[in-house]
């Protein structure tokens, strides 16, 4: 992509040219750092397989925040005054976000730092949010460009990649991530998603259970993680999982489907498991393979009943 | 300093343009030449230096005196008119009683005598009252022209006539007839009819030739014909009365008859008559000292001008030596003194005729024989004149032989010293010569400006300067001295010369000029405004005057001192305060300017002073200085309805304007950005007013504070679209404000903005090839959101309107998209067209083949798949090393594809029921599954992590098929129970031998798998294989439960 950085160079020299006051310190290594990303953009198709399950759609403050790291790891930009006015756009003491006052504020910190790592992260998130993936990873690059130490920001960029289903890729910034702070949960949740996926057990029990110690809320992590306890044999530990799961989800059907299985398959408690089988027999619509999961499994409980 | 440079121009050519404008250098327009236009000063009138007006020297005025004018007249003219009166009545009263009587002729003769004299006395008076009627006219005592009243004298004539006709009618053998004639003659000639005066004179000397009248008639008919220039028969007549000797006629006819031979060319003989004139004077002069009697008046007169009019015969004559004219004249007259004045004569006449060698040879002869004389001055001054229009050299020469011998101080003026007046008027004539000389020369440097002619001026004010240092003349001719250093751009010398007139004659006609002038001299040797510049640098230190700057300094205090309400006092202030100010002498400046507009607060130079005022204040930061002095000029009613009473209300209505650019010049952008949008707030209709918006979103944008950037530079956007036609400045900076503003939305990430400014700049400058590369911008960034449409036509047009040479690799670019948003075949046809456009990126070569082969793939293509993939494998193979690293997962996937073959061939080789069949079978599938084997290898060599576990997935797959295929083999025929179940057990060995082949394969790719992190769908093949042949392994998955994708993002604690 030489041609695109030459190109977008030219156009920042014409660009500065053109602003006989410009700040041409920062607009420079702002733009420059804008033509480097619109180029990293231009990732090559990745012929990786996308995911099969519906993705965790975390939340402005409902997301791990880092603890514990230094800045240039894992950033807690709520406590960061400088971040106040964009946290009180993203959480509104009226509930109601407004997009162009999120992007306002980012657009104040940008405006003084074009490099801005918080700043650059909420606005791709939020493309990301509306389905510009391309959007998300272009403002992920540029942020990369001066906070590489960021884990957050690779994490991110995984999530992305992953959208995308360049999963290798994914994979690459996600381990990035935890390079740079191993303790991140999101990028030891997705990773060890990836991992849990490809039946990579021990591995996926690793970081699931460290994701899953700091964040117990996480439906994918958790939910994830019971699935890894029920692989190494450790059911009860599995069970607590589900059962934690499914009192601040009570409607969700993977967890209710898993844990029947756990139920009826390895801990035999047949009855228990039936009643979460006809929980999803009632709630599932769509699904043919979980409803015909569900009917072998109502079928092999109630055998074990009888 | 540029911003300092910036501020003075602004001010000068009306803030209000000035301001949004580039730097400029200092202002010059208040250093504008003092337009104290130098008048050139008219030369005084010299006189026309021709030679010296000539006296009555000249032949053509020499004429013989009429003879009469030697007759003496008589003194008591009264009593002899009286008595002749007496006379003329008694005649007449005999006439009247005899006129019967024989005697009557007698008395006729003697009445026509009386008659004859009393026509000559009444004729003299005639005569003296014309040349006093004359003589009166001339002196304009009267506007009557004069004319010769000779009635009363001619009705004697007349009458005498009459008397003399009758006798020669009565009485014609009379012998007093030629008496008759000869009257008759007279008188006709008195009477003006010649030729009947001619005719009796004739008749007289042919009928009686030895008349005593004869003589008296030749005489008068010699005189006829001299009258009327017939000098042979003058000559011829005069001849006739010299050989009457002892005739009374005999010296005047000789006289007469010299000038005859003179006109006819033959001057030695006639040197000779005068000669012989000047010798019978003599003659008779002796003769009357000796005998003591009355001396020969006429004849002594007639030998003095023949002295007289022998000189102009000998100058013109062959004979004539200036060497020898001494001796000469001295043996003719005898005569020393007499000889001088002819010889004085002689020079005098050599220098009439041009003869400047002989008019110099005698007058130096003259000096020679008294230097010390009253005329040796004279003959001096006359010999430097004669050179005047000849020879310059000689002149000069002699000019200052003239200066130093006969000059104030000389010998010569020491030895007439009594003679004060000759002293003075030599003095005087020295001075008007020379002073007239100087001039004339300068008169001719002036008309032909030729550099020697300059020159020869200057020697000759040099010349003046040096004897007439004390003449009343001489401040005019230092004017005019300094004048002519003046045009030879000899400044300097011009300057101290006028300041010499200055001084020297405080009270003169040139005192004011020569001070302006002097000051006009000094001001073209001023430093150039560039050169000040260059001086000053960005200093606001005053720097040391130049040398030439302090004179004019001076030279300027000086005129101001001398003339405080000179016409051109005003003007010199402001000069002088230009220069101050130019110097950073800002005090004096200002003082000097506020005497400016004190002195005349209307005028162009208050203009310039004021606003040069305000500029010193500007530059010295003191903005509330200037505009207290603002207001300070509005309060004067005579400056406040003046042109600069505007300018000055502009200034301080733009005070705002100013003082933001102030604030922005002293990097405070914040502050800067909020004064602009106050000021175009508060004057929405100001010129300035697109400016102050532009320039405060620059500031904003410059503090960090992009969203005012974003609105202001939104608001230039908005302005009416018109006045952007109109006015470039809008619309110049309207385009930039796109250009900004593209910048700013991708500063702070605000990417569909961006997108569509980049986009709205680049539509905007179609013919601008920088900001054409906004269109690929504007194409990158609408790719990333998703809008293609709007991204294809980006791309689109930086295709057709850049001349870059890698404009082509849009082509690439537009192919991926078309992929990415499902339209293969577009895209296939894309990636064909980028790589035919002659592409410069390997890495997009490789990826463009590939992805022909891919789609082509997809689309069931399969000869076109495995053409392409095949090109896929060339390109990568032929591009270098960092394109290899970036291409080697699509030269593997297509080495891997097409090794496809091989397992195809495999899987469809069967084995036939006869054991011959079965063998060959069983060899071909070792031999392609060894292949297959090998180009697994092969791929794996790429490494490629994902091929890696594609190869070994693979090859496991394919062991798994060929137990299974060898399961399913047919028992040959012919076999009995023991033989079947033996061949049965063989088979059973290979299929487990496969199976445990295929195994470790799995288990292989699955570690791999595990080891790389590479889950592709060959993991699932692998674990899925080696789940069916191990089914106690264990898995995730093969309970049924449900992973959830996990896609969480980090919000950063927000």
């Amino acid at each position: 992509m030489k041609l695109s950085k030459f190109i977008l160079l030219g156009s920042l020299v014409l660009i500065v040219g053109c602003s006989s006051k410009g700040k041409k310190s920062d607009s420079q290594a702002g733009s420059s750092g804008d033509s480097a990303q619109v180029d990293s953009a231009k990732s090559p198709e990745s012929a990786g397989a996308s995911g099969t399950s519906s993705a965790a759609k975390s939340q402005p403050g409902s997301s791990t925040a880092s603890s514990g790291s230094s800045s240039s790891l894992s950033i807690n930009a709520g406590d960061d005054p400088h971040y106040k006015l964009l946290e009180s756009a993203l959480r509104p003491a009226s509930g109601a976000k407004s997009q162009s006052s999120i992007q306002d504020e980012a657009a104040k910190i940008l405006g003084s730092n074009p490099g801005d790592g918080v700043a650059l992260n909420t606005l791709a998130l939020m493309q990301l949010r509306r389905g510009k993936t391309g959007a998300a990873k272009l403002l992920l690059l540029r942020a990369l460009e001066k906070n590489d130490t960021m884990a957050a920001l690779h994490n991110n960029l995984g999530v992305a990649l992953m959208t995308e289903g360049d999963q290798s890729a994914a994979v690459a910034e996600f381990r990035r991530a935890l390079q740079i702070d191993d303790s991140n949960a999101d990028a030891l949740g997705n990773l060890g998603t990836i991992y849990a996926q490809a039946g990579d057990r021990l591995k996926a029990q690793s970081l699931l259970e460290k994701a899953y110690k700091r964040n117990r809320t996480e439906v994918a992590i958790a939910n994830n993680y019971a699935i890894t306890l029920r692989a190494s044999k450790n059911y009860d530990g599995a069970l607590q999982v589900y059962s934690e799961l499914l009192k601040a989800n009570p409607k969700d059907v993977s967890i209710m489907l898993n844990n029947a299985i756990l139920l009826i398959n390895y801990m035999n408690r047949p009855k228990e498991g039936l009643d979460l089988v006809y929980r999803i027999k009632l709630l599932e619509t769509q699904r043919k393979d979980v409803l015909d999961l569900a009917n072998a499994l109502a079928k092999k409980a109630e055998s074990g009943i009888k | 300093m540029i911003k300092s440079n910036l501020y003075r121009a602004l001010v000068m050519v009306l803030v209000s343009i000035a301001l949004a404008g580039p730097a400029h250098a200092r202002d010059v327009s208040g250093a504008k030449a003092l337009d104290l236009k130098k008048s050139s000063s008219a030369l005084p009138q010299s006189q026309v230096f021709t030679e010296p007006a000539k006296t009555p020297h000249s032949l053509d005025t020499i004429k013989p005196p009429k003879s009469g004018d030697f007759y003496q007249g008589d003194t008591k003219e009264a009593e002899y008119e009286h008595v002749l009166d007496e006379e003329i009545n008694t005649l007449y009263k005999l006439s009247r009683t005899n006129r019967h009587s024989p005697n009557r002729g007698e008395i006729w003769l003697r009445l026509g005598e009386q008659y004859v004299e009393k026509a000559r006395l009444i004729s003299w008076r005639e005569q003296a009252q014309f040349e006093k009627n004359q003589k009166d006219y001339q002196a304009k005592k009267t506007r009557i022209r004069p004319q010769l009243n000779s009635k009363a004298s001619h009705e004697y004539n007349i009458k005498a006539v009459e008397l003399y006709q009758w006798f020669v009618k009565d009485f014609p053998s009379d012998p007093k007839i030629d008496q008759a004639l000869f009257f008759l003659g007279y008188n006709q000639f008195e009477l003006g009819n010649t030729q009947l005066g001619e005719k009796y004179y004739s008749q007289l000397v042919h009928d009686f030739p030895d008349s005593v009248y004869v003589a008296e008639s030749h005489f008068a008919l010699a005189e006829y014909y001299f009258e009327n220039e017939a000098w042979k028969m003058a000559l011829e007549n005069y001849a006739k009365v010299l050989k009457a000797r002892r005739t009374r006629l005999n010296s005047f006819a000789l006289y007469k008859s010299a000038w005859c031979l003179y006109r006819l060319g033959r001057t030695p003989v006639a040197l000779k008559a005068l000669e012989k004139v000047i010798h019978q004077s003599r003659v008779a002069e002796s003769e009357a000292s000796e005998t003591g009697v009355h001396k020969p008046v006429n004849r002594l007169r007639l030998g003095q001008e023949a002295m007289r009019d022998y000189v102009p015969f000998y100058a013109q004559s062959d004979v004539s030596d200036p060497a020898q004219a001494p001796a000469e004249f001295a043996r003719v007259t005898g005569n020393e003194k007499q000889t001088q004045t002819m010889l004085e004569r002689l020079a005098y006449i050599y220098a009439d005729s041009g003869n400047r060698v002989g008019s110099r040879a005698v007058f130096k002869y003259l000096i020679g024989q008294n230097p010390l004389g009253e005329r040796a001055a004279e003959y001096q001054y006359q010999i430097v004149v004669s050179n005047i229009t000849h020879d310059q050299k000689e002149f000069r020469s002699e000019l200052g032989i003239w200066l130093d011998s006969f000059g104030p101080l000389s010998s010569w003026a020491k030895e007439n010293a009594k003679n004060t007046k000759l002293i003075a008027d030599v003095g005087r004539l020295q001075e008007t010569t020379l002073r007239n000389y100087v001039l004339q020369q300068h008169q001719t440097a002036q008309n032909s400006r030729a550099p020697f002619s300059q020159n020869a001026a200057l020697v000759a004010y040099a010349q003046y300067v040096k004897y007439f240092s004390n003449s009343p003349k001489i401040a005019e001719m230092q004017f005019f001295h300094a004048e002519l250093f003046f045009d030879m751009n000899r400044f300097d010398d011009a300057a101290a010369t006028y300041s010499w007139v200055a001084d020297k004659d405080p009270k003169g006609p040139y005192h004011e000029k020569a001070i302006v002038d002097a000051l006009l001299a000094l001001e073209k040797v001023l430093p150039a405004t560039q050169e000040i510049d260059a001086k000053r640098g960005k200093s606001l230190e005053p720097l040391p005057l130049d040398p030439p700057v302090q004179r004019f300094e001076k030279a300027a205090l000086r005129y101001i001192e001398t003339f405080p309400h000179g016409e051109k006092t005003n003007d010199i202030k402001r000069r002088l305060g230009v220069i101050y100010y130019g110097y950073n002498h800002f005090d004096e400046a200002i003082g000097m300017f506020e005497q400016v507009i004190k002195d005349k607060p209307k005028s162009e130079n208050a203009e310039i002073a004021g606003n040069l005022i305000l500029d010193i204040y500007k530059i010295r930061g003191d903005m509330q200085g200037l505009a207290k002095r603002g207001r300070d000029f509005l309060s004067n009613p005579q400056i406040a309805g003046t042109r600069f009473g505007q300018q000055v209300r502009v200034i301080m209505e733009k005070a705002g304007y100013l003082e933001a650019e102030k604030t922005a010049s002293s990097g405070d952008a914040a502050k800067a950005a909020k004064g602009f949008e106050e000021f175009a707030i508060a004057n929405p209709n100001s010129e300035l007013g697109h400016a102050a918006r532009y320039n405060a979103a620059i500031n904003y944008e410059k503090a960090g504070d992009v969203l005012s950037a974003i609105r202001m530079y939104n608001v230039v956007l908005a302005s009416a679209g018109a006045s952007s036609v109109s006015n470039p400045k809008l619309k110049s900076a309207q385009n930039d404000s796109k250009n900004a503003l593209a910048r700013i939305y991708q500063q702070t990430g605000q990417l569909e903005q961006a997108a569509i400014q980049y986009r709205s700049y680049a539509e905007s400058n179609p013919k601008d090839q920088k900001a054409i590369n906004a269109f690929f911008n504007a194409g990158v960034l609408f790719d990333s959101l998703g809008e293609t449409a709007a991204a294809m036509k980006c791309y689109q047009s930086y295709m057709d309107q850049s001349t870059k040479r890698d404009r082509n690799e849009v082509l690439f670019e537009m192919a991926e998209m078309h992929y990415r948003e499902g339209q293969p075949t577009t895209a296939s046809a894309g990636y064909e067209k980028y790589l035919q456009s002659g592409p410069h990126h390997r890495d997009r070569v490789v990826k463009s083949s590939y992805m022909i082969a891919k789609i082509a793939e997809r689309k069931g293509q399969e000869s076109v798949a495995k053409r392409w993939f095949q090109v896929t494998i060339n390109e990568y193979e032929a591009s270098p090393g960092a394109a290899r690293e970036q291409t080697v997962k699509y030269a593997v996937e297509a080495r891997f594809f097409l090794d496809q073959d091989t397992l195809n061939k495999l899987y469809q080789t069967t084995f036939g029921t006869s054991d011959k069949q079965q063998a060959r079978a069983a060899g071909d599938m070792n031999y392609l599954s060894q292949r297959y084997i090998n180009q697994m290898k092969d791929v794996i060599r790429y490494d490629n992590g994902t091929y890696i576990v594609a190869a070994l997935a693979s090859t496991g797959k394919m062991f798994d098929r060929l137990a299974y295929m060898f399961s399913k083999i047919p028992t040959p025929k012919g076999l009995n129970a023991a033989e079947t179940e033996q061949y049965r057990g063989l088979i059973q060995q290979k299929v487990d031998g496969y199976h445990k082949d295929a195994q470790k394969s799995y288990q292989a790719a699955v570690d791999k798998s595990h080891e790389l992190e590479i889950y592709t769908p060959w993991t699932k093949v692998a674990q899925s294989g080696l789940q069916a042949l191990q089914p106690d392994a264990g898995g995730i998955n093969d309970t049924g439960e449900i992973v959830i994708e996990s896609r969480a993002v980090d919000w950063m604690g927000l």
